[in-house]
């Protein structure tokens, strides 16, 4: 039976902190903190951050990839491509969308153990990742969470919970919604959001589940509801009566913020963290009618290494230490604007070293040149390669910090570091103050917005430390 | 090496700008200032000239400043003259005199000239390298690099493995701006102190302000002709040879940065270059037997890395090199006694001409207040692309 064989959580590491927001605005809760994706992040970067690490670094080897974001960065013009080719997915994939509704997550994992079900994929990476837009000041500003996970979904041995049945429904409804460039969330009135959507469409999303499937909530271990708050979900169960020991106790909305789309991915990998063989587990997106998801976790998940879960997210942490910082997450910038040369056809012609990152290794010298050239640099040899992706991490070999390119940060800082297995690369050094670099420092590579020359999205690779 | 250029190729007229922000002087009357100048110190008449190379890195516009030969040509009336621009990084200014160097010597031509000029200031200082690296270079791996950026680099690990210090660095900055305050037709024309240069604003860190060149306009000719006609057409008792010349291409422009042999330490396209004109010239041991020497120091690093790669001393003992004096006025090898790229200022085009031109005037024994005495063989050197194209001259008085 089709299930998540395993999962990824990434959440930006800097934040953006109440007290902060609280002596800029004079209001907002002093305690709170949520996590912001960089000036060089979007949503595409995140999801390929949720797809990739050390151990999947060139080994994701799925049929199709499920994405699901309300913000994604291309409104028209595939995101799933980019998410494709820098994670280094095969050719012949299927790639989807899933976007508008909140509950596009749930939709897509829904559709992907569809297809796994019914055998014409073997396997899945379901992703979602999200940067909804708040308003500087705006209330949304500190409940917000930018983030993304990523769920693999396959069949057999490697399933750590099957997922057993779905049960969607639709139902028109206005609660909060977002215009093409909208720059923050629209709300209708909190009171009858609050009773007649978020809690009467769960309760029904979950009763129908349970009616079709014939369980109830006794039969349940775990449940998670989506919503934007604690007092929402307490509320929704209040009503299904599940048991106490069922409900989390801190909730994720309660750590990170509103998730959006990202929200029930990262409730289930925490719920599947602590289940244990044969427990079953529910979980709800919510929007405009609802999805529900019943799944049962297996015997694998006893022996599974969950490590990849929110904490492992959570540990690093940079606290933004001004407002102008908050405002260039938001992409709001004083910055000189020089515009970056680019070519759709050069970035075509380059996509398997630009955003795979193969280089070559001369079959009669065995140097490794990235970018490779036609004629070995080292013997001049044509056209005899091996290609060999560039691994993950490396070490500095030397460095300088720039202040003369226009920067966010008042400099760049570049890097060259020797990669393991061999090859060098050279980038810019994101995520790092310059005190903090120095020869022999362990970075590994990260995939980022570089610039937007010609007004479309430049991806290409920089460092971070490791 | 099949031939040498050795003694057969002489320069018979120099003509330097005054280097500066010129905004009140166009390019093409840099051209003509430089030219003129040369016609003059040679004794020719225009007319004599069969052809010409134009030495411009990078025009900023189309059609008006050195973007091919017409520049030249329309600038100094040569219609209907053989008349071509080359452009070869930071060595093109050298690589103009180069290729009428061997033009001269193929037998193709009896006198020919070569100017080099670059007028970057008809931008701001940004607009003109800096702008270009994002405007112009590839979409993702020149994304973040600078051309000082691209030497920093370098003295980054030099730092680590040789234990040099941006004090070491300072010391070839307060060098080359007190030869600058020598040579009236420099950029700058003030001493600083080692204090200035260490407490200035980062540039590219650890470079700051006083380790950099700046952005300046200027040009510079040279009149070449087949050296038995130096004196026997041109009445020169005194005039120059070329004893050697070297140009190497060790590295890409791209790639170095993602090169697993570069060192970071040092260039080889320098290396190599010098090794091509040593021989030539006969050249054995450089400190010893070269008098006067201009070398690339379009930052501080890449001149203490030059006195090595140059082969002046050993590898890690550039700092040295420079802390004793040896590099000054009246030390063992004087280098930059024009100011160098530091003082003079680098119009691109403009400096591997001018080198050749400073070096000329050395050997003549026309450097007033910085002349080194005795002056008989000069070594000139370029090095550009960051540091994957470098040229070397050899000359001597005849």
């Amino acid at each position: 039976m089709a299930g998540i064989t395993e999962f990824k959580i990434y959440v930006p590491p800097y934040r953006l902190n109440g007290d902060m927001i609280s002596s800029v605005w004079g209001r907002g809760n002093r305690k709170t903190s949520r996590p912001i994706m960089s000036f060089d992040e979007d949503t595409n970067t995140m999801a390929v951050e949720a797809i990739l690490d050390d151990s999947t670094w060139g080994e994701v080897d799925v049929d199709a990839l499920y994405y699901a974001s309300t913000s994604f960065p291309y409104t028209e013009k595939s995101n799933a491509s980019i998410v494709a080719e820098a994670s280094d997915l095969k050719s012949d994939i299927f790639t989807a969308e899933f976007s508008g509704s909140l509950r596009s997550s749930t939709t897509a994992l829904r559709s992907a153990a569809e297809s796994v079900k019914a055998g014409t994929i073997k396997s899945a990476v379901v992703v979602a990742s999200e940067s909804r837009p708040s308003y500087p000041g705006s209330p949304d500003e500190l409940s917000l969470c930018d983030c993304s996970a990523a769920l693999f979904v396959g069949d057999g041995e490697k399933v750590i919970a099957e997922i057993e049945d779905f049960y969607s429904w639709s139902e028109d409804f206005i609660d909060r919604w977002r215009l093409p460039g909208g720059k923050s969330i629209s709300s209708g009135d909190a009171k009858f959001i609050q009773d007649y959507g978020y809690i009467r469409q769960t309760v029904a999303t979950v009763e129908g589940l349970l009616k079709k499937t014939g369980a109830t909530p006794e039969d349940i271990a775990h449940v998670v509801f989506y919503s934007p708050d604690v007092r929402t979900s307490r509320a929704i169960n209040k009503k299904l009566g599940f048991p106490e020991s069922s409900f989390s106790k801190s909730p994720v909305v309660e750590k990170i913020g509103d998730a959006g789309t990202v929200m029930p991915f990262i409730s289930l990998i925490e719920t599947l963290k602590k289940a244990r063989p044969g427990e079953y587990i529910i979980i709800t997106g919510h929007g405009s009618g609802g999805d529900a998801i019943l799944l049962r976790a297996t015997d694998h998940i006893a022996n599974f290494d969950s490590s990849n879960g929110l904490e492992k997210a959570l540990e690093k942490q940079i606290p933004l230490e001004n407002y102008g910082k908050i405002l260039l997450s938001y992409g709001i910038t004083s910055e000189d604007e020089i515009i970056p040369f680019t070519s759709p056809s050069i970035l075509w012609k380059e996509n398997r070293a630009n955003m795979r990152l193969f280089a070559g290794k001369c079959k009669t010298c065995s140097e490794i040149q990235y970018p490779r050239q036609q004629v070995c640099n080292g013997c001049g040899t044509r056209d005899k390669w091996d290609e060999i992706k560039l691994h993950r991490r490396g070490k500095i070999f030397t460095f300088v910090h720039d202040y003369l390119p226009p920067s966010p940060n008042g400099y760049i800082t570049m890097a060259t570091a020797d990669m393991e297995g061999g090859g060098r690369f050279y980038a810019q050094l994101t995520e790092c103050n310059k005190e903090d670099v120095k020869i022999g420092m362990e970075v590994e590579l990260t995939f980022r917005m570089l610039h937007k020359g010609d007004g479309f999205y430049n991806y290409f690779w920089k460092f971070r430390p490791v | 090496m099949s031939e040498t250029i050795s003694g057969k190729v002489a320069i018979i007229g120099v003509g330097i700008t005054k280097f500066g922000e010129l905004f009140e002087k166009s390019y093409n009357d840099l051209v003509v200032d430089a030219a003129f100048e040369a016609y003059e110190d040679s004794g020719l008449n225009p007319e004599d000239v069969e052809a010409a190379w134009l030495g411009t890195y990078l025009p900023l516009g189309w059609g008006f400043d050195g973007t091919g030969g017409p520049s030249l040509a329309e600038a100094l009336n040569l219609y209907p003259k053989p008349v071509s621009r080359v452009s070869n990084y930071c060595t093109t200014g050298m690589e103009a005199v180069r290729m009428a160097a061997m033009a001269v010597a193929s037998g193709m031509y009896d006198v020919v000239l070569a100017v080099g000029a670059e007028k970057m200031r008809e931008v701001p200082p940004r607009g003109s390298l800096v702008a270009q690296h994002i405007e112009k270079l590839h979409p993702m791996y020149s994304k973040g690099r600078t051309a000082p950026g691209s030497f920093a680099i370098l003295a980054t690990r030099y730092f680590e493995e040789y234990g040099a210090t941006k004090e070491d660095l300072a010391e070839v900055a307060v060098k080359n701006h007190y030869h600058g305050s020598l040579n009236p037709r420099a950029h700058f024309r003030k001493e600083i102190t080692k204090e200035q240069v260490l407490n200035a604003p980062p540039v590219t860190e650890p470079l700051g302000l006083y380790d950099c060149c700046p952005t300046t306009d200027g040009a510079a000719a040279l009149v070449l002709c087949k050296a038995e006609l130096a004196e026997k057409r041109f009445n020169k008792k005194d005039y120059i040879l070329i004893d050697g010349m070297g140009l190497s291409c060790a590295t890409g422009y791209i790639t170095t940065a993602f090169n697993p042999n570069f060192k970071f330490t040092g260039f080889e396209a320098t290396q190599h270059a010098s090794k091509q004109a040593y021989e030539q010239a006969g050249i054995q041991n450089p400190l010893e037997e070269i008098d006067v020497a201009e070398v690339h120091d379009c930052f501080t690093i890449t001149e203490i890395l030059n006195y090595e790669d140059l082969g002046f001393v050993k590898k890690g003992e550039g700092p040295d090199f420079v802390k004793s004096g040896s590099s000054k006025l009246g030390g063992q090898l004087p280098v930059n006694t024009s100011g160098g790229l530091k003082s003079c200022g680098h119009p691109i085009g403009a400096t591997g001409a001018r080198v050749l031109g400073d070096l000329s005037n050395q050997l003549l024994g026309r450097c007033g207040d910085r002349q080194v005495k005795n002056a008989k063989k000069a070594l000139g050197h370029t090095l550009g692309g960051p540091g994957a194209v470098s040229s070397v001259f050899i000359l001597s008085k005849n």
